[in-house]
């Protein structure tokens, strides 16, 4: 899908430092990561902030994604469930995501395995369950779903192109194995 | 053991969407989410759109980028309000993104927002910020192919600006490929023609636009 850039942290000021993107330099925020970074470490910068270590052979791999926003999302959305269930440890965690939700299942499981170290989900594997496109036609009133494709032109049952697409963009938390 | 989650992915920044969307209904401005690929024209679309409707309306613009702020400085140019966003990488704005810049635009005093989003045909579409309407600027040298290769972006979008098309003579894009595809995938989808190099087809994208804040 997409390339998010992860930043070279050239030199920390306490809790600030200097991030080198592409050539760019800017000061982004390092409140937020679990534990201090050194210089010559790759960080994900979110709005102003470090939000996340990434270690070198990922970077140099050159697949940090777009889905990694994604991962991070799924990563506090488990945190704080965990939080509220008082658990010790995530085995698995899964995940419902729409074909026409324009996220990519391998690079969402990798980006996931790539943000899940220092966290409470740092042994858990992602499960994905992709949802089909689907609809129901005006005009037939017959429910339809197709395999295989991000969008639909008409009905699949009597070509009306009068319909309403129901299912295809999920993109939720089902649940998760947790240890207390 | 199990436990049952069932959570949008996204819940988090929608969330924020919905406090930035009543922050705009609270201070009467309408926003306006403004995407497309890298050089499709975003910026000199906002240029051209500011010139012809400055003497009606009071506009302000957030400028997303990855790093720099030349577009920012292409704006206030223009003498209107500009906030620049730089992602330092992530390839959309947030919702997050927009909230922390907010106090720094005088809300209660513009009438219409618009929001230019990192250069991207893809990414962007997935995120709300709190906007009433999102569109696209898809350039004619993009190629005929591109609905139906990011359908999601002409999903989302309730216009899409059909840029440089003094380029027509030059090109062998398609354009009954290009407006039949984009409203196959969309039937609601508003399409207009312009050129931002010679100005054509610019009053009546603008003329449409500002009826949306009355």
């Amino acid at each position: 899908m997409c390339l998010a850039i992860p930043s070279l942290i050239v030199s920390i000021d306490d809790l600030v430092a200097t991030i080198d993107v592409y050539g760019a330099r800017r000061q982004v925020s390092l409140m937020l990561l679990p534990e201090a970074p050194r210089i010559g470490d790759y960080v994900l910068v979110h709005a102003g902030f470090a939000i996340q270590k990434i270690d070198k052979e990922t970077v140099e791999s050159g697949e940090i994604m777009h889905e990694a926003s994604i991962a991070l999302s799924i990563l506090d959305i488990v945190q704080s469930k965990c939080l509220e269930e008082g658990c010790r440890s995530v085995d698995s965690v899964r995940v419902r995501i729409g074909k026409a939700a324009g996220i990519l299942p391998d690079s969402l499981i990798f980006a996931f395995d790539a943000a899940k170290d220092n966290t409470v989900a740092k042994n858990a594997s992602l499960t994905i369950e992709t949802v089909p496109v689907g609809g129901t036609c005006h005009d037939c009133k017959r429910e339809f779903t197709v395999e295989d494709a991000q969008y639909v032109f008409s009905c699949p049952h009597c070509g009306s192109k009068s319909f309403e697409i129901t299912s295809g963009r999920e993109m939720d938390i089902v649940d998760m194995e947790i240890n207390r | 053991m199990k436990v049952k989650v069932v959570t949008r992915i996204l819940e988090a920044n929608d969330r924020i969407a919905e406090e930035n969307r009543k922050r705009f209904k609270d201070a009467g401005v309408y926003v306006v989410n403004l995407m497309g690929a890298p050089g499709a024209g975003k910026t000199s679309l906002l240029e051209r759109t500011i010139r012809e409707l400055k003497p009606h309306l009071q506009i302000g613009v957030i400028e997303g980028d990855i790093v720099g702020c030349d577009d920012a400085e292409r704006i206030s140019a223009l003498e209107v309000p500009v906030v620049q966003i730089n992602t330092g990488g992530a390839c959309h704005l947030d919702a997050n993104m927009i909230n922390e810049v907010l106090d720094e635009l005088p809300l209660n005093e513009l009438d219409m927002l618009i929001i230019e989003n990192v250069g991207n045909l893809v990414c962007p579409a997935e995120f709300k910020v709190g906007e009433d309407m999102k569109m696209m600027v898809l350039s004619i040298a993009e190629g005929h192919d591109k609905p139906l290769k990011y359908p999601l972006m002409f999903q989302e979008s309730s216009a899409l600006v059909l840029n440089k098309i003094d380029l027509l003579p030059y090109m062998n894009t398609d354009m009954n490929k290009v407006r039949n595809d984009s409203l196959a995938l969309n039937p609601k989808l508003k399409i207009f023609e312009v050129s931002c190099a010679n100005g054509a087809g610019i009053d009546d994208w603008a003329q449409w636009l500002s009826a949306l804040t009355s």
